[in-house]
């Protein structure tokens, strides 16, 4: 029997609602699993007093592609050495300025780039401080959010939080879209945990079946193992590979020795 | 107001333990200090909290005290008296990490308000100074950076962007999965074909 479950996600400018329904794979995990999860995402007018904007409804798979856009946007921005340099990110349509002005943030505009068919969510750099949130649909003309950098940041933190307190079973239905997880960074985490449950699950559960139907467990643990069997490759193939480091002792000082050194260094 | 936020504690297993070369760890060190640097200069920090920091996550072990803190630092490439006989590892290296992140998670709301002071005067397109919070940040770090380093000459503009650059990363390294996005921005800065 599962029951329903309401997790929400608040930052400074964010609100993330989520509606599901637990799973009995719960008790096996140290997270919560749920499974046909909903969400809600609004913008919050902090400082304007504005009322919430809700900007985003869908599934977790569109919940997950928006945390991969947003992830691998941000990722590509700390890379880069300084304000000047131009992001990794091939979406960037031209350099950066240091300190380009920026405005209206939290308006939608028309978008006028294309984002990548892989992922309906792009982000763009727009002048130094500002960035530029893209949402295309088949059903929706695309929309565009201007977002401060504190609005990005307060979005990957709800994200975040989001990411690691939930596992979600992987939707059964033929027509769920194939999501692209294979560059995401954290899911790659989220992938070896769900697999685990579900191979946890499927433990318990296959030795229930085959004590009292052994013939119909044949397909769901064909599908199982091969889940699980899946997951340790994609997890490493998702680390990078292991390395010798290079050791270095660090002296220890004594205690009568930190008082030539100063307060700050 | 602040509301009540959910505290991750992340340890140091939760950092994937990625492969550094001697010259991956020269510019994780480089980068780690300037971080730290910036939190100095824009919370007002010392050794005191840094050490405390690393006591409350439980890095007491790899920096034990503040003279173990003053070689970790002194271990940048950057630094003045560096001079090579100071190394790094990799365990040391994600201890500075986690140790960073905190600070920054304690110390988010000066952050968060230097950065939207940036916002807000970038798009009125006056600089940085004229806002108390930013001019004394730039202060700090620019007098902490010409103290320490061993390009002490290094032009002023240079050095505001560097120190703005890095004001904005700690925006990103202050909520809850920050530590790993460090980690990982330190791996792929460092990394030769990055």
């Amino acid at each position: 029997m599962s029951d329903s479950v309401l997790n929400r996600y608040t930052s400074d400018s964010w609100s993330l609602e989520l509606t599901g329904e637990s799973s009995p794979l719960s008790r096996w995990t140290r997270r919560p699993v749920v499974k046909d999860e909903h969400f809600r995402l609004s913008l919050l007018g902090f400082e304007t007093g504005a009322a919430p904007i809700s900007w985003l409804e869908g599934d977790r798979p569109l919940l997950e592609r928006l945390y991969q856009a947003a992830e691998s946007y941000v990722q590509s921005k700390l890379q880069t050495p300084s304000l000047t340099s131009p992001p990794v990110s091939a979406r960037s349509p031209r350099p950066l300025a240091l300190l380009e002005p920026d405005t209206e943030l939290g308006t939608l505009a028309p978008l006028d780039a294309e984002p990548d068919s892989a992922n309906p969510f792009a982000l763009e750099a727009d002048g130094s401080l500002c960035h530029r949130l893209h949402y295309s649909s088949p059903t929706t003309q695309t929309r565009t959010l201007k977002l401060s950098t504190i609005q990005l940041a307060d979005l990957l933190d709800v994200l975040d939080r989001w990411q690691a307190e939930t596992l979600a079973l992987p939707q059964q239905t033929a027509a769920a879209p194939a999501v692209a997880t294979r560059d995401f960074v954290v899911p790659a985490w989220g992938r070896i945990a769900a697999s685990a449950a579900i191979a946890l699950g499927a433990a318990g559960g296959g030795i229930y079946l085959l004590m009292s139907q052994p013939v119909e467990t044949t397909t769901a643990q064909a599908d199982v193992e091969a889940a699980a069997n899946g997951a340790p490759a994609d997890f490493a193939a998702g680390l990078p590979q292991v390395s010798t480091n290079p050791s270095g002792e660090l002296p220890t000082g004594s205690q009568a020795n930190q008082q030539i050194f100063p307060h700050r260094f | 107001m602040s509301r009540p936020r959910l505290t991750l504690l992340p340890s140091l297993q939760e950092l994937p333990a990625l492969p550094a070369t001697v010259e991956q760890l020269d510019s994780i060190k480089a980068h780690l200090d300037l971080l730290l640097l910036a939190l100095e200069a824009i919370a007002d920090l010392g050794s005191e909290a840094m050490l405390e920091a690393a006591e409350t996550l439980g890095l007491d072990t790899v920096i034990t005290d503040r003279v173990s803190l003053w070689r970790l630092r002194q271990s940048s490439p950057l630094r003045k008296s560096s001079g090579g006989r100071k190394k790094l590892d990799v365990e040391e290296a994600r201890s500075l990490v986690l140790m960073s992140c905190h600070l920054a998670q304690t110390h988010r709301q000066v952050i968060r308000e230097a950065v939207d002071r940036l916002e807000r005067l970038t798009a009125q397109r006056k600089p940085p100074h004229s806002a108390a919070v930013l001019g004394d940040y730039l202060d700090r770090f620019c007098n902490f950076y010409q103290e320490r380093m061993v390009d002490d000459d290094a032009a002023i503009a240079e050095l505001t962007e560097l120190a703005l650059k890095l004001l904005i990363d700690l925006v990103f390294y202050s909520g809850s999965g920050g530590s790993r996005r460090l980690w990982l921005a330190l791996l792929d800065r460092s990394n030769p074909t990055g």
